[in-house]
């Protein structure tokens, strides 16, 4: 009866996840900008650096690259956003299971909270910085081995809108809940 | 002797010939999608150097462009101006199977006299003289 609840509550809680963030960035005058970005593009992987500990804490870490402003005025405009997460179903060793997420993974259910949010860097005109950051980030966090890492990506939202954020909902900033 | 003249003259002709082709500096067109739906005209500079690309501001180029009517095609140039405004348009994609990553497109925009009519594909300075077009397919 109470895993049954705690199922409920956790498949019952807001169901989405916000894709789109205010930015300060600062000009080259040096006069700060409020810039709303989308997430386009995020990759969810374990902490490598942390080895077991994080498996053991059930750790996650995403890194995202949000663009995607088509106005004139922030056309070129990028930020480079970490978030730490939590599984709040199980880790599962899905090794020989057919499914998409291995050889380990937050499943049953695949609901991650979202414990810390972290700026890595932001531009206002060089989103050719923020891809090359992004993407020496995600390597790095692979480890060297690719592929005994899995890390799953996000793009624009999909996937990441089953997620949950639930004891965050009424926090505004980075990716708060709607 | 004379073999050796001609032989002289053959390498001497497609010298010269090479050096006009592989000379020009072509863009590919590259549209810079707008928040209320529109697109500003451009071309696709991708990582160009910031001096060479200051030597475009605000010079000619020439667009071939071909428009397509219900029983033709009809090939065309037109001359236009670059302007000194780069936009890099993201967007989400897949580069294999299992990674998603971002895509970067950087255009210098380009002003037409009818925009709603930037329907070219291929441009050129206008420092190269273009006289006719020809559609191979």
């Amino acid at each position: 009866m109470k895993i049954l609840l705690k199922l409920i509550l956790i498949l019952i809680s807001i169901d989405s996840f916000s894709f789109s963030s205010e930015f300060q960035i600062k000009k080259t005058d040096n006069t700060i900008q409020k810039v709303k970005l989308d997430l386009l593009v995020g990759s969810i992987c374990y902490q490598s650096s942390l080895g077991d500990k994080a498996l053991q804490r059930k750790e996650l870490i995403m890194y995202s690259y949000f663009g995607g402003n088509r106005d004139e005025e922030f056309y070129n405009s990028c930020a480079i956003v970490e978030y730490k997460l939590r599984c709040l179903g199980k880790l599962v060793p899905t090794e020989g299971i057919q499914n998409d997420f291995g050889p380990s993974f937050c499943v049953e259910p695949m609901k991650l909270k979202k414990m810390d949010t972290k700026i890595l860097y932001t531009s206002f005109i060089d989103k050719f910085k923020c891809k090359k950051m992004f993407d020496e980030l995600i390597r790095s966090s692979r480890g060297s081995e690719r592929g005994s890492i899995y890390c799953p990506f996000v793009k624009n939202g999909k996937l990441l809108d089953q997620f949950v954020d639930f004891e965050n909902e009424n926090k505004k900033g980075i990716a708060d809940e709607k | 002797m004379k073999n050796n003249k001609i032989q002289f003259l053959f390498i001497l002709f497609i010298s010269i010939f090479t050096s006009n082709v592989f000379g020009v500096d072509y863009f590919w067109l590259a549209g810079v999608p707008l928040e209320d739906g529109s697109r500003l005209g451009g071309v696709n500079v991708g990582v160009m150097s910031e001096d060479k690309l200051k030597k475009l501001f605000s010079k000619d180029l020439i667009v071939l462009y071909r428009e397509k009517n219900k029983h033709s095609v009809k090939k065309s140039i037109r001359r236009m101006k670059f302007t000194d405004e780069i936009y890099i348009t993201d967007r989400a994609g897949y580069a294999d199977e299992e990674e998603a990553g971002v895509f970067l497109t950087r255009s210098l925009v380009v002003r037409a006299e009818d925009e709603k009519k930037f329907l070219g594909y291929i441009a050129i300075p206008a420092k190269h003289k273009v006289e006719d077009v020809k559609i191979l397919n």
